[in-house]
């Protein structure tokens, strides 16, 4: 009994392991499950992390786009401009009908930083502007070993053009983050921007509702796991609390973005 | 009479399930190509805008490199192809003409640095390298559905509707041979390989 047992066993090892040698040989690296808007795989963005996700979060509420940041400690063996489109169809980012979706993906070991756009954006968020932001603002903060700024400004950066371009104002830490050009940002009035918001939340929360069961299979297991709901209202408000991540919603892209190297 | 009858409803039945499984194959036919038209104007909308925006290199090339005219009319007579392709065929062939012009472009641009002091110029870059990149995964997404119709219809008993009906196969578009060559242009650390380095999905 118990010799037929460890056979049983072996056998079971023998196939797990052909499996996984097999899964090698793919030439493809893993891709993390996302936690919410950021996944922090290579943890280089420490206490950040939950202020992006409430950013993150808000960005989501105001203007509808899903903008998912993820740090791996390596693409290899893949190229980053491979992995990225990958990591973006398995997600899914964005909004399934309009596409608007945005991942940022930062690879340590390649010192890579690249962005994958969503079909919705790439007329917002041409790669010239990428390339040129992330070469100009955000490799010499990586250089300077400060990993975390630099994803903190290139996220802002990005997330503030999105906004401009939706005509909504956006706040981190409780502050309006601002446009840094010389000229007028000409925000819409409050009322404009809280029925904007009021009827984005109002979309969101028919979405989240009626994709639920689809978008919880992300996240088994994980803190916001199925149930989403709101605990994302502080994020908005606040800029620091938590997230209604409840999964992206389906969106697609094709090899758009820009890129640096540090 | 009566068996007369039998025979004829029985003759109907079986032409009706034939028909109907005629229809079937056919409208599957239908829809796989379908899907390959829609993959391919995909593949086309980023061969057209990159086509585009190496018109715009030219340009500013021009300027510092007056005496390569040989190869601004390379660029040119494959950007004439480009457009005037109709078919993924000829969209390909013209394709391949635009990635040995573009290459020989490239090495003259290593020629002439202060190019690349230019902001224009760079961000010309930056979007060359983006387009490549769009070119090279639409070009995956594009291959996949070329081998998925081509099985469809090479596969019995659907070849025999195929040949009723007259779907061929579609041709693949192999990743360039030049890309592998293509001399890589550092630009202060821009992505480097690029569609070279995309798994030929034609071997898979």
């Amino acid at each position: 009994m118990n010799r037929l047992l460890r056979a049983l066993l072996l056998g079971a090892v023998l196939i797990v392991g052909v499996r996984v040698a097999g899964a090698q040989e793919t030439g493809r690296a893993a891709i993390p499950p996302a936690a919410g808007f950021v996944t922090d795989a290579a943890g280089i963005l420490g206490g950040e992390t939950a202020i992006l996700e409430g950013f993150l979060d808000q960005l989501k509420q105001r203007t509808g786009v899903e903008f998912a940041v993820l740090t791996v400690p390596s693409t290899a063996p893949e190229d980053p401009g491979d992995y990225k489109v990958r990591v973006f169809a398995e997600y899914g980012i964005g909004n399934a009908a309009s596409d608007e979706g945005l991942l940022l993906l930062v690879a340590v070991e390649q010192r890579a930083i690249r962005f994958e756009t969503g079909y919705g954006l790439e007329g917002t968020l041409t790669d010239g502007w990428q390339a040129t932001m992330l070469r100009r603002e955000v490799v010499p903060l990586f250089r300077a070993g400060r990993a975390s700024d630099g994803v903190r400004v290139a996220v802002q950066r990005a997330a503030l053009r999105i906004a401009e371009e939706k005509g909504v104002s956006l706040e981190w830490d409780g502050r309006p983050l601002t446009y840094d050009s010389t000229r007028k940002s000409g925000r819409p009035p409050m009322i404009v921007t809280l029925l904007i918001f009021a009827l984005f939340l109002v979309v969101f929360m028919a979405a989240n509702s009626a994709t639920r069961g689809r978008r919880g299979r992300h996240f088994r297991g994980g803190p916001w796991g199925g149930g989403g709901g709101f605990g994302g209202w502080g994020g908005g408000f606040g800029g620091g609390g938590g997230s209604s991540f409840g999964g992206f919603g389906g969106g697609g892209s094709g090899g758009g973005g820009g890129g640096a190297n540090w | 009479m009566r068996r007369g009858m039998i025979a004829i409803v029985v003759l109907a039945v079986v032409l009706l399930g034939f028909g109907g499984c005629v229809a079937g194959n056919y409208n599957q036919l239908v829809t796989s190509k379908e899907a390959v038209t829609q993959k391919w104007a995909q593949v086309d909308n980023q061969l057209q805008r990159r086509g585009d925006l190496i018109g715009n290199l030219v340009e500013s090339v021009k300027g510092v490199a007056v005496q390569e005219q040989e190869v601004f009319g390379q660029i040119a007579n494959a950007r004439a192809a480009m457009s005037g392709a109709r078919t993924p065929q000829a969209g390909i062939a013209a394709a391949q003409q635009m990635d040995g012009a573009l290459g020989r472009l490239l090495v003259v641009i290593e020629n002439y640095p202060q190019l690349r002091s230019s902001e224009a110029f760079t961000r010309l870059m930056d979007e060359l390298t983006g387009t490549e990149n769009r070119i090279a995964t639409e070009r995956m997404r594009y291959n996949e559905q070329v081998q998925a119709f081509n099985v469809l219809v090479k596969r019995f008993p659907m070849n025999l509707f195929a040949g009723m009906f007259g779907f061929s196969e579609s041709p693949y578009y192999p990743v360039p041979e030049q890309a592998k060559e293509l001399p890589k242009v550092d630009f202060s650390g821009l992505k480097q390989g690029g569609a070279s380095s995309v798994p030929t999905p034609v071997t898979k």
